[in-house]
């Protein structure tokens, strides 16, 4: 029996929670620390409540709101009201409140080709609203676009999309991407950054091992079943005390270098600038580089100064001993140049992972074993991808929050 | 010195062979078949023998050449010849270290970077003409996968060293723990396996490195390790290689050498994830002439009775 000291007032307001039998209302147990609650039309409370929860579409109808006179608020738990009478609240002067969550998420363009697809999407739409199209009419608004592999954005590109402030790629290269126009308007560019420097000098110093020392060719070999008939197999030739000539000392030619240095090979560059920190030797010019090089390296970025920046003359440098590695782009080597010299024996060999006009790869050079030919495979791991993802989101996060881009790309 | 008499056991090098002409009265053991009208004429001129991995110096050949006073091997392993046997007959013994640990240790590499990122496959895929139709799938990537090695002398350091620059962490077995490098050491090759991702076999052949790779080992590797052999053959038990290969127990191997060279389980020809090359691994103009130098040096060192450069007995 209750006493005076006993007793709890009990302050709480009373609630009608309004469910349909198949209905629940989760996490009612939350709602009793502040509320009385009941559920029945049919209940004497029914006469003196005063708020409702709208359990999923239950509807509130005219009828409802008969048997609830003294109701003055209807709290939906669904962004929709439909199943609201509203016209009849209003009329009884009751208020409505609806669940709507606002969508703070940033609005991004992905840019592709029809033949390109950005893969794990799933994780940028946790970040951001997503479009893929010129033609949407959320192109005149979007600030931002992701450039999917080597979709270009030219200036007409630009003109679809007068909102644009930034252009996120996802590859290294960016010689798809008209910089001059973007920095005529205004729109940042970033690239992959460093996510895939490790995977492409990883490829970069396989290609080399695979020519030198003639791997892929002894593998063939092997498996034709000549090794028992022939036996004797050609001699390669030693890494070790080699001259690498790297052409672009970025991320990725840094990363080769090294790895080079741990098998007894000096390294020596060209890039556009000399770079103070860096002790290796310098070359104003990729033919000296190639004079004093016994392998060349390719890895920097392709660009109108670069097109064409191993050309018949600096493989004449390079020499017959020489080999080259190409790991940037093809059309950084004059290929039907660099395709004579190895089909004449004026170079020593080549391992190439990109050519002028992919897929389509010089004939002339399957028959050669002194060529490692591979299809601009460099970056293809996994685990590139998931780092491609974090550059990317990353970036755009920077940008919609105003804090400096994890990887501006900068003229060096 | 040409009146000394120098038996050569099989063709391993026109330039040692031109340089052992030159020197020496060279006598070659191929040019005689069958092997008896060869001992009949010759066993009791001969002083020196330069032996090779295919024929060395075994206790049969040792037996039967009365003079000899040297063996000097055209390679760094040396189970191709009767130690003992030299030793109790006081037979000096050099063989090529050094010179080919660099040459080596790239091959070893070399196989590392082309079984985890498919380079020969990718290759075969381009000169096939399947490039226009689609592209190479994923592979692996190789910078940070942890690599064990099974013995840690010169060879297997340089390996570490190599790999090192690609951020693998460097794990390793060996007869004693050198506490000098920063590499963990594992007492016994089986915790090795389980904890590596890249197996690399750089040991000498000896009665208890027999098959020291066996069907426990390639478990405990398990379906994503890989093996590297630039060993001798018979360090691995090659069946049970090939059967893990086959049923896909283990992810990949790459191999310079094999049980019965030239032999190699035909099995393994149609597999994408193996590479085999035909025991090239000091197979390079600059080494195999330094090689060549080094059995020179060595001879010449003896008959003029100065100090062997490279003595091992």
């Amino acid at each position: 029996m209750a006493t005076e000291d006993n007793e709890v007032e009990d302050h709480r307001p009373l609630v009608l929670i309004h469910h349909l039998p198949s209905f629940k209302l989760p996490l009612q147990d939350r709602l009793i620390t502040h509320f009385r609650l009941f559920d029945s039309l049919a209940s004497p409370e029914a006469s003196s409540v005063r708020a409702l929860i709208c359990v999923g579409p239950t509807p509130v109808t005219a009828d409802t709101l008969d048997h609830l006179p003294s109701l003055r608020l209807v709290v939906g738990s669904s962004a929709g009201l439909d199943h609201v009478d509203l016209a009849e609240c209003r009329r009884r002067g009751i208020a409505v409140t609806n669940n709507e969550v606002e969508d703070h998420r940033p609005l991004v363009l992905i840019h592709h080709l029809p033949s390109f697809e950005l893969p794990l999407q799933d994780r940028l739409i946790t970040h951001f609203r997503l479009f893929d199209s010129l033609a949407s009419p959320e192109a005149s608004s979007v600030r931002a676009l992701i450039c999917v592999g080597p979709t270009p954005v030219t200036a007409d590109t630009l003109d679809h999309l007068p909102s644009l402030r930034l252009v996120v790629g996802s590859s290294a290269g960016l010689d798809h991407v008209d910089l001059a126009e973007c920095r005529r308007r205004g729109i940042a560019v970033t690239s992959a950054g460093d996510a895939n420097s490790e995977n492409v000098a990883d490829y970069a110093v396989a290609l080399l091992l695979d020519v030198l020392r003639r791997v892929s060719a002894a593998d063939r070999f092997v498996r034709s079943g000549l090794w028992p008939q022939i036996g004797e197999y050609p001699l390669g030739c030693k890494l070790g005390g080699k001259r690498i000539g790297i052409v672009g000392l970025g991320s990725i030619g840094s990363e080769v270098a090294k790895r080079l240095v741990a098998f007894v090979c000096t390294v020596a560059y060209n890039s556009r600038n000399k770079k103070p920190s860096v002790l290796y030797p310098y070359y104003a010019n990729v033919h000296d580089l190639a004079v004093n090089s016994d392998v060349l390296v390719v890895c920097c970025a392709l660009t109108n100064e670069t097109h064409h920046i191993i050309n018949k003359d600096v493989l004449t440098a390079l020499g017959r001993e020489g080999f080259i590695i190409n790991v940037g782009r093809g059309a950084l080597v004059d290929e039907k140049e660099l395709v004579q010299f190895l089909v004449q024996g004026e170079i020593g060999g080549a391992g190439l992972d990109v050519f002028e006009n992919e897929p389509n790869v010089p004939k002339e050079l399957f028959a050669l074993d002194n060529v490692v030919l591979s299809p601009h495979l460099a970056i293809s791991t996994p685990e590139s991808f998931e780092a491609l993802n974090e550059v990317i989101i990353a970036n755009l996060k920077a940008f919609f929050s105003s804090k400096p881009l994890l990887s501006p790309f900068e003229q060096e | 010195m040409d009146s000394i008499t120098v038996l050569m056991t099989s063709p391993m090098s026109d330039y040692l062979e031109k340089q052992l002409k030159d020197r020496f009265n060279l006598v070659k053991l191929w040019a005689y078949s069958p092997k008896t009208d060869f001992f009949k004429h010759n066993s009791h001129s001969i002083r020196a023998v330069v032996g090779n991995t295919k024929i060395g110096a075994d206790a049969e050949l040792i037996d039967s050449l009365p003079e000899l006073e040297i063996v000097s091997s055209y390679s760094v392993g040396l189970d191709k010849i009767d130690l003992r046997k030299c030793q109790e007959k006081g037979i000096r013994v050099t063989n090529t270290p050094d010179v080919l640990t660099d040459d080596v240790a790239d091959v070893a590499m070399g196989l590392m970077l082309a079984v985890t990122r498919r380079v020969c496959e990718c290759d075969r895929f381009v000169r096939r003409g399947l490039w226009p139709k689609g592209d190479f799938r994923l592979t692996n990537k190789f910078s940070g996968m942890q690599v064990g090695i099974v013995g840690l002398g010169r060879i297997g350091s340089a390996i570490a060293k190599r790999a090192e620059a690609f951020g693998c962490p460097i794990s390793y077995y060996s007869r004693s723990e050198k506490p000098e490098t920063n590499y963990k050491y594992f007492s016994n090759i089986i915790d090795l396996a389980v904890n590596c991702q890249i197996l690399v076999v750089a040991c000498a052949l000896t009665e208890e490195t027999h098959h020291i790779v066996n069907r426990e080992v390639i478990d405990a590797l398990g379906p994503e390790g890989i093996l590297i052999n630039i060993g001798r053959g018979s360090h691995v038990d090659e069946p049970e290689l090939v059967s893990a290969l086959l049923e896909g127990r283990l992810g990949g191997a790459g191999l310079d050498v094999y049980e019965n060279e030239p032999e190699v389980p035909e099995q393994l020809f149609g597999l994408e994830n193996v590479v085999l090359m035909p025991h090239v691994g000091s197979d390079t103009v600059e080494t195999t002439d330094a090689m060549a130098d080094l059995v020179i040096k060595n001879l010449e060192a003896h008959f003029l009775k100065k100090p062997l450069l490279t003595p091992v007995v």
